[in-house]
């Protein structure tokens, strides 16, 4: 077996123990081996860790392996897009579009209806709005890059922009955060530490084939990827058409991280420091197999921070942000500091 | 005559809309070695980046095998051409094998999957410019010259008719500059591979190309073989120079240093002038030297350096009236160098001029004495020393 097949055969028995430990875990402790029956339908003699595991875990389990391979991959394609290793979901300004939805429907609801019952409401009636409003958010946002994309010449251009423009719609939300009832701004603010948990069958059911054909669709990606590592002008005279494989990178890393910021909110960190784990991982930046890598690794660390987030044997939940930063700060620093991973000139 | 490989028509090149090169209007043949020539700015990487359709022509055109560079596919177009730039490529984590296999590109499917001709056509590549040992190494840690062979075989793995290279041989030593210049020759030579290249050394292009197009402020002022247009004038004329001559038939830059000290005369001939005359040009001398024969070697290297020469048709032995002439010459000058080597019967002659200029009491030096002379010269004009 060469290092490359045994690199992703642990990596996906890495994936699968963090699977089942994340449902075993909680408030409630299930024994994996009774989590293992469960997923693969047989019956249990305890009912209810058949509902805690069927109905409320493994949905949320689904949805942060999806929502951390979804975020690894576009975090992926714009490090290499901008050839930039510390591009990440955030800088296009996807996430602060999303943020900026939610926070009109959140703070500027709040001024007509009482916050008290607003924030009753926010059962899955409100959650469907947030993810209404997150994704309006967010798409607005993309039409603006990809009419950009068509304009700008240099894709450092881009970059700029994008970044400068998060700061713009991050100031919008401050502005309103700055006006808001304290209350409403604690229901924003824990949107914003991001969340798996809020995902429920019927979201799910809309979340995952989106998601899932999104990243089906990025694994097709690998070769003009490659191309784009050697630069523009490189991959033009290997028949590139830049403009093309511009546009397609754009809407799809931005729908990925539009979908899933509507769902979870903006998950942080895993777009940035889970390429770099997956490169150390698999000893290459060949694209055609650094991405279904990045996407399983994406995966295995999403769902390893809802792990330790959800406190196992406490009634309390950690930030999941806060767990996601906890461990993508080590590794991009961690990353830097590595000589031998240079990655960009 | 076949159809030119590449056809400028009239083209104007530039970005923007704004011309950088124009009037350009040329065809380059199958199988043959381009070299730009001009200085930096002139706009020789706006042509190559035209030709090689990074950017559309303003104006005019650029056929490729008689069809406009525009109606080209960008896939199509990277399986007739391919490229070399000077910017910097650092792909991490890729070894030299996987680097170059990027360059089957063109060729693969969808996925980018290496079948097995594509596995022979990345082995050739390494091979042609002999780096197969370099294969499994990485690419970031590979030396400047180890680097831009490998770069070299990138392009040829995507099996290109034409190759356009960005001053190919700056930043390299010399072993991989005549390396890699050896390897683009045979190129041509054994495969008819087609290359457009921008270099900076005159000598290395007359050497290599078979047409020099030379550019300068956006205008091309002479296309054509090497040994024509490499003209002294058309050399100076597009590098500005003042203090350098190119001299034709050494095929190489004559470096004068403008003269601050006396004039010394060298005779000699056959080749043993010249280094004399290279050593004495350096120091800060003027020059004079003769009799010398008009095929001698001595005689263009003279002639580069500005000496003023006496010299004489190869067709009859040195006449009494020139050796008069020289003599007169020598005894202007405040030294004269004995050059002379061996004991052919035109170099006698020569012995004639260093007999009398030593009646003149003129001061005599042999060819190891130049430090002696230098000292003996140089000294009495520095401020506040003695003479000896």
């Amino acid at each position: 077996m060469r290092p490359r097949d045994s690199a992703f055969a642990i990596l996906l028995l890495l994936f699968a123990f963090a699977f089942i430990m994340d449902i075993a875990t909680g408030s409630v402790y299930v024994p994996p081996a009774a989590v293992l029956n469960l997923l693969l339908g047989k019956a249990c003699v305890n009912a209810n860790w058949s509902a805690i595991v069927l109905v409320f875990r493994l949905p949320k389990a689904l949805c942060a392996a999806l929502a951390g391979a979804g975020l690894a991959v576009s975090g992926l394609m714009l490090q290499t897009l901008f050839r930039n290793p510390l591009a990440g979901p955030s800088v296009l300004g996807i996430t602060s579009g999303a943020s900026l939805g939610v926070a009109l429907v959140i703070l500027g609801m709040g001024c007509n209806i009482r916050g008290a019952s607003f924030l009753a409401g926010l059962g899955l009636g409100g959650n469907v709005l947030l993810v209404v409003a997150s994704a309006i958010g967010a798409a607005s946002v993309l039409l603006v890059i990809l009419l950009l994309a068509r304009h700008v010449e240099s894709i450092m251009t881009l970059l700029i922009v994008g970044i400068l423009g998060s700061f713009a719609l991050s100031s919008g939300v401050s502005v309103m955060v700055h006006f808001s009832r304290p209350e409403l701004v604690q229901t924003y603010l824990a949107w914003t530490f991001g969340s798996f948990s809020a995902v429920t069958w019927p979201q799910l059911k809309l979340f995952a084939p989106i998601c899932l054909t999104l990243l089906l669709l990025s694994m097709l990606l690998g070769k003009p990827l490659n191309g784009l590592l050697l630069g523009e002008s490189y991959a033009r005279s290997m028949g590139i058409n830049n403009r093309k494989i511009r546009l397609v990178l754009l809407a799809l890393t931005a729908l990925l991280v539009g979908t899933t910021t509507a769902f979870c909110g903006p998950v942080g960190f895993i777009g940035i420091a889970v390429p770099h784990l997956a490169r150390a991982a698999i000893r290459t930046s060949d694209h055609r197999f650094l991405l279904p890598c990045t996407g399983l690794c994406g995966a295995t660390v999403a769902l390893v921070a809802d792990l330790i987030a959800q406190l196992p044997g406490h009634t309390a939940v950690l930030p999941l942000n806060a767990v996601t930063a906890l461990i993508g700060s080590p590794v991009i620093i961690w990353f830097i500091l590595r000589k031998r991973n240079r990655i960009f000139v | 005559m076949a159809r030119p490989i590449l056809e400028l028509k009239n083209l104007c090149a530039g970005y923007r809309g704004k011309s950088v090169v124009s009037q350009v209007d040329f065809n380059i043949h199958a199988g043959q070695f381009i070299s730009l020539l001009g200085p930096n700015g002139a706009g020789k990487t706006t042509l190559l980046r035209t030709l090689s359709g990074h950017i559309p022509p303003i104006s005019g055109d650029v056929l490729i095998e008689g069809i406009s560079i525009g109606k080209y596919a960008t896939g199509e177009l990277a399986k007739k051409m391919a490229v070399v730039l000077t910017e910097q490529v650092a792909p991490p984590l890729f070894s030299v094998r996987q680097f170059v296999a990027l360059g089957r590109y063109p060729h693969t499917n969808f996925l980018g999957t290496l079948k097995k001709k594509d596995k022979r056509a990345v082995k050739f590549a390494l091979d042609t410019v002999e780096a197969g040992r370099l294969g499994e190494r990485n690419f970031l840690d590979l030396s400047d010259g180890e680097r831009q062979k490998v770069l070299l075989a990138r392009a040829l793995c995507q099996e290109p008719k034409i190759l356009i290279l960005d001053e190919p041989t700056a930043h390299l030593d010399l072993k991989h500059r005549v390396e890699v210049m050896t390897i683009l020759r045979r190129l041509c030579m054994e495969q008819g591979l087609t290359v457009i290249c921008s270099l900076h050394d005159v000598d290395l292009a007359a050497r290599v190309a078979d047409m020099a197009v030379l550019i300068r402020d956006g205008t091309v002022l002479g296309f054509g073989p090497p040994e024509d247009v490499l003209t002294p004038e058309a050399v100076s004329g597009l590098y500005d120079f003042e203090l350098a001559t190119f001299s034709k038939e050494l095929v190489s830059i004559e470096l004068r240093s403008n003269p601050t000290l006396g004039k010394v005369f060298v005779t000699g001939g056959a080749g043993s002038c010249s280094p004399v005359l290279r050593a004495l040009s350096k120091m800060g001398f003027r020059l004079a030297t003769g009799v010398l024969f008009e095929n001698d070697i001595d005689f263009f290297v003279a002639k580069a350096l500005g000496a003023k020469i006496i010299s004489h048709t190869p067709e009859s032995p040195i006449s009494s009236e020139k050796l008069a002439m020289a003599i007169k010459e020598a005894g202007r000058c405040v030294a004269l160098v004995d050059a002379i080597q061996g004991n052919a019967a035109y170099l006698r002659a020569n012995c004639k001029i260093i007999e009398e200029t030593k009646k003149m009491g003129i001061k005599v030096f042999e060819r190891d004495e130049l430090k002696l002379l230098f000292s003996y010269l140089a000294r009495p004009m520095e401020k506040g020393s003695d003479p000896p």
